[in-house]
């Protein structure tokens, strides 16, 4: 197989490290941290067919999607009751905690 | 017993004594005073044992820091003297204190530092070298400040203790860096070893040394300029004033000039300067009696006059003159402070212008008083006139002549305020309110003993001398009835008569000489009064120095070290505002610190 | 005779149902949910603690390979039966305090079986054999404290704290996970003991991206300067007794994956002394940024980001000069500020039940009201500092030791800088002590003061207790440290 998935993952990567730091919309950090997660899932995919052992490691990004949506649950529970707080989305409200 | 264990034992029981006393103290404060006695009471019990002369065989030596330090006993005539007069006195102010001190507080640190300073004046006396000579030296200079500010409360007695302790201070500076010096050029500290090496020192250091001596024994033995402490010492206890410090513990100055006087002769300039010492004090000390009123004031200033007379000894190289008076002048003077004592404590004041007329109430102590009076002045026949006068005879002998001068002026107003005390005390007139105390029978037996010895105690004279030279010490041969003779046919036999002669005059005169000092009142009287001005001179100068002291207490401590602490705070402080700025508080921002971090580890990874 | 893997499984056992027991209890019995789930939790951790103390001599021999519940792969050592029992102790003593300290809060129910959770985290992780597994107890530990962070979400600054939180962590565990994969696509493997033997013949290349993705990742839950933005804000909005667990044991959980993963591949290191240099700037930042905290407990979050530095530096000792001391002793550490840190933060909560104020200067002359407290908070404190009859000294020396053994320059300086740290570190303990014992009151003390119920005491006491203990005769548990390096071989 001539193809290497590896750029592009750290391309995912790093869009979406540049989406945390330049987005001010904490829907917009979730999208970061989603990308995130997403270029972890497609390396751990691609470590399984470089290893050809692709049935462990489709398994264990399940289980990684898995945990990735109770960490979504959890932050967009934070975010509405952030939002009922201030009603807004925007990051620049949340600089109470500083110093 | 042989006279090295007597020697040993000598200055061991005091503090035997001294250590045990607290301990006593906690379960029988009552037989404290008493058990003090009993230890005054050995020792000098064993001195006896010291009188056979010269010791036979080898002194006892201990190893103190094996290899470094090693110190023994030195048993010679010389050490003898301060040893026996330490001994002595100090179970004469133990039995005296019974009395004296009766039902005052705090009587177990009283006897435990008696009997300390009796053990560390033996200690010194008897010191083969120089460092043990130092440590006992100091022991007797804590304890003599410790008693005489034992009346704490009081703070006059509190000022005397400290000022005592910081003059004589100063001598013991100079005699710690005498001995620094004598010590580094010989590599040892012993009296021997130091004196053989002496001669191969440089004139300007082996001055230098001699100066540190002289300094030293002049703090101690209250000599121009460092006399000013002994004056207010008379705070103390009578008992200490008297006894330990113008008894006892002034005598160490002088035993420390004759000791080393091998020294000093080395040094032609030191024995001028030790001769100018001694006769300005005498001179100094006699002015300022004369014009006391104060009776323990009166003694102590007499003091140090005598005490001059027996450095101007040690200045013309007559050693065993000095030890003589010294002799003498222990008893005498002994006797005169224990009459003070028994006054004052049956007067309640110190004041000789509210006394008068006592001999009704107390003749026994106006009868030794008097003769305690007549030896000072050096009436014939008494052991201060044959004493004073060998002094006086070595002057001529050695034609100092200025010093004569000043001494025989100094022995005009011995005489002048010899006969003015006794009479104004003991038979003028009654100028006091209170009914005089009884004298309670133990004060009154050692002023009887010391009085018979007044008269005898020149008798000593021959084996005094003899002992000097078996000893290897120098010394005339003299026998008692040689002393007699050689003694009026001496030109100092007519000066010292003479100088009575001119004091008695005086002490006749007196109404009218008061009357011209009152109406006149010429400016140096009034000097006198204040101690001449000396006190004021050291206050300023001490002034001056604590000054400088807090000066550079300030620079150090408020800007130096201050600065550092406030730099230091001032820094962390401005670091630690300065890093929390980069808890800004905003997600982006510790991001932003994430991604760098990765970027930065991963860099250095791939450098 | 229970086989390891039998008392292993008990006490998590203990923890798991301990955790749908207090839930179930509380929910079942609402109007007593914070007695029941309280006590609940208290009696499963006693239970858990139990097992472990049973499970402790048959450590002795090394590792030993476990599948837990037939599934879950763990290799048992005594290195992580350390760590995962001081969670454990502090959990228990944390319930303790909790059932009465958190009496104004609802929703216990919640509260007490997430923090069993969390210990199962850290247990799970303390034994895990795998990287997988490591990293999925890692996020068991995460998802359980994002909530308590959180409690009190009526409040405006618990929510940011814990959405900030919640960020740095996701971004942390991400990287982790990528370096994971990494690791699996040059190994073909992800067990540490198979991995430890494979690193030194395999694919280098492959090694420091990961090892520096795990280094930042992990870095990021450990609260290393200056990853550790987070923790700052959480750990004092965070109910007192969950800030004592976070900086006790949850941070030092990072620190643990970290020493775990290094011990492991971390042979080749491809920058040698980078744990030293990290640690000595987290632990002087730290050391700094507590300097001018007006808050007690964010004051204790910063001091605990500078413990976080005596740790690694400790590890990094080890691990870069080889100097023996080292990991022992900040494994020892660990230990100790578990306990040391944790008494502060739930000195300073007794402090906030009573005044109802987190403001050091709020709590001026509170020392004569609550002299219990404050006393517990002056042992913690002056143990933080490494003062001496205390357990803190005792770790902090063995780190001293370490660096001056390793007789490198690095070495020297590093333990003199971290003696400085621990000077530096007296400039804000001293201070929130005299505050404390000062002779004046402030009116929130002369109000409300008074000294804390006899749960939250005992809890104090507890600790104040194990600390002097530990700094009194520190030797079976510093053998132990010792002992569990000594075995290590290859991570386990």
């Amino acid at each position: 197989m001539n193809i290497n998935l590896l750029p592009f993952v750290f391309a995912l990567f790093g869009l979406g490290l540049f989406c945390l730091l330049t987005r001010r919309s904490l829907v917009k950090l979730l999208i970061g941290l989603e990308l995130l997660g997403k270029a972890t899932t497609l390396a751990i995919i691609w470590a399984g067919v470089v290893q050809k052992t692709p049935a462990t490691t489709q398994s264990i990004a399940l289980l990684v999607i898995s945990i990735e949506a109770v960490v979504v649950a959890v932050y967009l529970a934070l975010v509405y009751a952030f939002h009922r707080h201030n009603q807004s989305l925007d990051t620049d409200d949340m600089r109470r905690l500083k110093g | 017993m042989t006279a090295q264990l007597a020697g040993l034992l000598l200055f061991l029981i005091p503090f035997a004594g001294a250590l045990l006393i607290p301990l006593v103290n906690f379960f029988a404060p009552r037989a404290v005073p008493w058990l003090a006695v009993l230890f005054g009471l050995a020792s000098s019990v064993i001195a006896f044992f010291l009188l056979g002369g010269t010791p036979a065989g080898a002194p006892i030596t201990l190893d103190i820091l094996p290899g470094f330090f090693r110190s023994g006993l030195l048993l010679d005539p010389l050490s003898l003297v301060p040893a026996l007069i330490a001994t002595w006195i100090g179970f004469l102010v133990l039995i005296y204190s019974l009395g004296y001190m009766k039902g005052e507080e705090n009587l177990a640190r009283y006897y435990a530092l008696v009997l300390l300073f009796i053990g560390g004046m033996v200690g010194m006396a008897l010191a083969d070298n120089f460092l043990a000579l130092f440590f006992f030296w100091e022991v007797m200079g804590v304890c003599s400040y410790q008693l005489i500010a034992f009346f704490y409360k009081d703070p006059k007695a509190a000022a005397a203790g400290a000022k005592a302790f910081l003059t004589t201070k100063i001598g013991d500076i100079g005699l710690l860096a005498a001995i620094i010096i004598l010590a580094v050029n010989s590599g040892s500290f012993s009296f021997s070893v130091n004196f053989g090496a002496a001669a191969g020192l440089a004139l300007p250091v082996l001055g230098l040394a001699a100066f540190g001596f002289i300094l030293g024994a002049a703090g101690k033995s209250a000599q121009f300029p460092l006399h000013v402490w002994l004056p207010d010492a008379m705070e103390a206890p009578t008992t200490i004033s008297a006894l330990i410090h113008a008894a006892t513990m002034v005598n160490a100055g002088v035993y420390l000039l004759a000791r080393v006087s091998p020294l000093l002769a080395l040094v032609p300039w030191s024995l001028t300067l030790v001769q100018w010492i001694g006769a300005i004090t005498a001179l100094l000390g006699a002015l300022l009696a004369a014009f006391s009123n104060d009776l323990k004031r009166i003694l102590a200033y007499s003091t140090v006059s005598q005490l001059g007379y027996m450095v101007l000894a040690v200045g013309m190289g007559a050693a065993f003159a000095s030890q003589f008076h010294l002799f003498s002048h222990a008893i005498f003077k002994g006797l005169l402070f224990l009459c003070a004592g028994a006054v004052i404590h049956a007067i309640g004041t110190r004041d000789i212008r509210q006394m008068g007329g006592l001999y009704k109430h107390m003749p026994a102590v106006a009868i030794t008083f008097l003769i305690g009076a007549m030896a000072l002045l050096g009436l014939p026949f008494l052991n201060g006139f044959f004493s004073k006068d060998f002094i006086l005879e070595e002057i001529i002998l050695g034609g100092a002549w200025g010093p004569l001068a000043l001494a025989l002026i100094a022995g005009a107003l011995t005489a002048f305020y010899a006969l003015r005390t006794t009479f104004v005390v003991f038979w003028g007139k009654p100028n006091y309110q209170t009914h005089p105390h009884k004298t309670p029978a133990n004060m009154v037996v050692p002023l009887l003993a010391l009085a018979l010895a007044c008269f005898l105690s020149w008798l000593l004279v021959g084996p005094l001398s003899e002992a000097w030279i078996a000893s290897g010490l120098p010394a005339p041969a003299l026998s008692a009835l040689e002393l007699i003779r050689v003694t009026f046919s001496s030109l100092a036999f007519l000066f010292s008569l003479a100088a009575i002669v001119v004091g008695f005059f005086l002490f006749l005169q007196r109404a009218r000489l008061a009357r011209y000092f009152h109406e006149q009142e010429p400016g140096w009287i009034r000097a006198t009064s204040r101690g001449l001005g000396f006190d004021d001179l050291y206050t300023w100068l001490a002034d001056r120095i604590r000054d400088f002291g807090v000066w550079v207490r300030m620079f150090w401590e408020e800007r130096v070290m201050e600065g550092i602490n406030r730099f230091a705070a001032w820094g962390s402080l401005g670091l630690s505002r300065l890093s929390c700025r980069l808890q800004t508080g905003d997600v982006h921002w510790n991001l932003l610190y994430v991604t760098l971090t990765l970027i930065v580890v991963l860099g250095v990874a791939l450098w | 005779m229970m086989t390891q893997s039998a008392l292993l499984e008990s006490a998590v056992a203990f923890l798991i149902f301990g955790t749908l027991a207090s839930y179930l209890g509380g929910a079942f019995f609402k109007q007593r949910e914070r007695l029941i789930s309280g006590w609940i939790a208290t009696l499963a951790t006693t239970g858990s603690l139990v097992y472990f103390a049973l499970l402790f001599p048959s450590l002795q021999a090394g590792s030993a390979q476990v599948a837990l519940f037939g599934f879950i792969p763990w290799r048992v050592d005594l290195l992580g039966w350390i760590v995962a029992t001081v969670g454990v102790v502090l959990a228990l003593v944390v319930n303790l305090y909790s059932i009465r300290y958190m009496e104004e809060d609802t929703g216990n129910s919640k509260f007490f079986p997430l923090i069993l959770l969390m210990v199962l985290a850290v247990v799970g992780l303390a034994f895990a054999a795998d990287l997988f597994h490591l990293y999925l107890f890692f996020e068991l530990l995460a998802i359980s404290s994002f909530p308590l962070v959180a409690f009190r979400k009526d409040e405006p600054k618990p929510v940011e704290a814990g959405l900030k939180f919640l960020v740095a962590s996701a971004t942390g565990s991400a990287m982790v996970l990528l370096g994971i994969a990494l690791v699996y696509q040059g190994f073909g493997t992800l067990d540490l003991v198979q991995l430890s033997t494979l690193v030194v013949g395999g694919p280098s290349l492959f090694l420091w991206l990961p090892l520096g993705l795990f280094t930042v990742g992990f870095g990021i839950k450990a609260a290393l300067f200056p990853l550790h933005t987070w923790l700052p804000d959480a750990h004092p909005e965070a109910p007192s007794g969950i800030s004592a667990m976070l900086s006790g044991i949850v941070i030092e959980a990072g620190l643990f994956a970290l020493l775990r993963v290094y011990f492991t591949i971390g042979g080749p290191l491809p920058w040698p002394d980078l744990l030293i240099w990290f640690a000595l700037l987290t632990m002087t930042a730290g050391n700094l940024m507590a300097l001018t905290q007006k808050q007690m407990k964010r004051m204790l979050a910063y001091s605990s980001i500078a413990q976080m530095g005596y740790i690694l530096l400790g590890i990094g000792i080890t691990a870069s000069l080889g100097a023996p001391a080292g990991a022992p002793g900040g494994l020892f550490h660990i230990v100790t500020h578990a306990f040391m840190k944790g008494l502060a933060f739930l000195c300073a909560g007794a402090l906030i039940f009573r005044l109802g104020s987190g403001q050091t200067a709020d709590m001026r002359g509170a020392a004569w009201k609550m002299p219990l407290t404050a006393a517990a908070f002056t042992v913690a404190v002056l143990s933080l500092a490494g003062v001496p009859p205390f357990a803190g000294f005792m770790s902090k020396l063995l780190i001293y030791q370490a660096g001056i053994q390793s007789a490198t320059t690095l070495g020297w300086v590093a333990s003199l800088i971290a003696i400085a740290n621990s000077v530096l570190s007296l400039g804000y303990y001293l201070p929130a002590v005299g505050v404390l014992y000062s002779k004046e009151r402030s009116p929130l003390v002369a109000a409300k003061a008074k000294e804390v119920p006899f749960l939250m005491a005992a809890a104090l006491v507890i600790l104040v207790v194990l600390i002097v203990y530990l700094g009194i005769s520190p030797d079976p548990v510093r053998q132990w440290a010792f002992q569990a390096f000594a075995l290590l071989k290859g991570g386990f």
